[in-house]
């Protein structure tokens, strides 16, 4: 982002001073990023595998996690990656509209998505299943609410873009910025891919 | 209405000659008559035997004559199914041909996502394997569906993706591989050492 300030300083409203180099290099930087990012996760799924037996005599994931709330997550999450792809698809043919309302569809599916963590997240400490229960629920808090997070954040930034796309248009630093987030929103349902394979069915077999 | 006069008057013997004779016309007549009945089944009896005979014969060859037609049926079904699955597949492939190229690897990667996870949920919903298969599918499965997203939904290839991406992601996994594997090795080995 500092790079972009710095692009936008030296050439007004971004109205290219940079040479298409530099938006290769950030989508390189990106890449590292999410790269790191993928190594968290992985250390995260590997600590809840260690601690996934232990339940400390408390709940264990066969009676807290639900089959039909984690299959509507992951329809939820794989639908928002297509409608994604549709609005990349609709910014590379510099249809704005259509990019804007696949847009939003991205972002109510990931706030839907969101609002079943949250609750599922909610009913578990409400039944007195919370992060400080046990080692497995530890483990499964952190690795869960880390991609919560992330998701959360993915919003914010979809947010941001819609506005983006609004205010200045289809720029080149706008639709560069919005390739990094269609990577990152990708990233993200990879990382689900894990946590339901790793996770929920595991644990409700 | 008691007996004439006369017939009293020839007395009880002539009474039992004339109950003997009837009897013996009455048997003769039954006889003669059961005589005929049997001479007519026995005159018939081929005859329906050959009825039944052939009413079976042609029962059969009616039941043969359907199972060959049901066969047939078969034949056509398999052949309308083969033609129709050949015709999806075309249909399917001009579809896909008709359509925009960008928007090709999406949908192909759409599908394929929602077949590999529907196929551990349905294990895990209804349980027709034991658990250890589960898992090994459940496993395999999100391997796959890891590929799948990688190469429709982040196009990553090998040949139009930058170098520099490639190392970077083989290097991710050859880091992930040892700090994973590691804390496995090192805990799993903990926990047996711990029982012992």
């Amino acid at each position: 982002m500092t790079a972009d300030a710095l692009v936008a300083a030296a050439g007004g409203n971004g109205d290219e001073p940079a040479t298409p180099d530099v938006y290769e290099q950030r989508a390189f930087g990106f890449w590292l990023y999410l790269m790191s990012d993928a190594i968290i996760f992985s250390l995260l799924f590997a600590t809840y595998a260690v601690m996934a037996r232990n339940n400390a005599g408390g709940p264990t994931g066969n009676t807290l996690f639900s089959l039909p709330n984690a299959f509507a997550e992951t329809m939820l999450l794989l639908f928002s990656s297509i409608t994604f792809g549709l609005a990349t698809l609709a910014m590379k043919s510099g249809e704005k509209e259509r990019m804007l309302s696949w847009l939003l569809v991205t972002f109510l599916l990931g706030l839907g998505f969101v609002g079943l963590e949250i609750r599922e997240f909610h009913g578990m400490v409400r039944a007195g299943a919370g992060p400080d229960r046990s080692g497995f629920l530890s483990a499964f808090f952190t690795l869960v609410g880390t991609h919560g997070l992330h998701v959360t954040f993915g919003l914010i930034w979809i947010l941001i873009m819609t506005s983006q796309v609004v205010i200045k248009g289809l720029t080149v630093p706008v639709t560069s910025r919005f390739l990094r987030l269609g990577l990152f929103w990708h990233f993200l349902d990879i990382v689900w891919i894990g946590i339901f394979s790793v996770v929920y069915l595991p644990g409700i077999l | 209405m008691g007996p004439s006069p006369e017939d009293t008057d020839r007395g009880p013997r002539s009474h039992l000659t004339d109950i003997g004779r009837s009897l013996r016309s009455h048997l003769a007549d039954t006889g003669r008559a059961l005589a005929s009945h049997l001479g007519r089944i026995g005159r018939e009896l081929p005859g329906q035997l050959r009825h039944i005979g052939r009413g079976l014969l042609s029962l059969l060859t009616h039941i043969g004559r359907g199972l060959t037609h049901i066969g047939r049926g078969l034949t056509h079904v398999g052949r309308g199914l083969r033609s129709s699955l050949v015709g999806a597949n075309r249909s399917l492939r001009s579809y896909l041909a008709g359509i925009d190229r960008d928007l090709r690897p999406y949908l192909i990667g759409f599908a394929l996502a929602l077949i590999l996870t529907a196929i551990p949920f349905a294990l895990v919903a209804f349980k027709p394997l034991p658990k250890a298969p589960t898992l090994i599918i459940i496993g395999v499965a999100a391997a796959i569906q890891v590929l799948v997203h990688l190469r429709y939904f982040l196009h990553l290839d090998l040949t139009s993706t930058p170098r520099e991406n490639l190392v970077a992601i083989v290097f991710t996994a050859i880091l992930i591989f040892l700090m994973v594997g590691g804390s496995f090795w090192i805990m799993f080995d903990l926990h047996s050492r711990m029982a012992m």
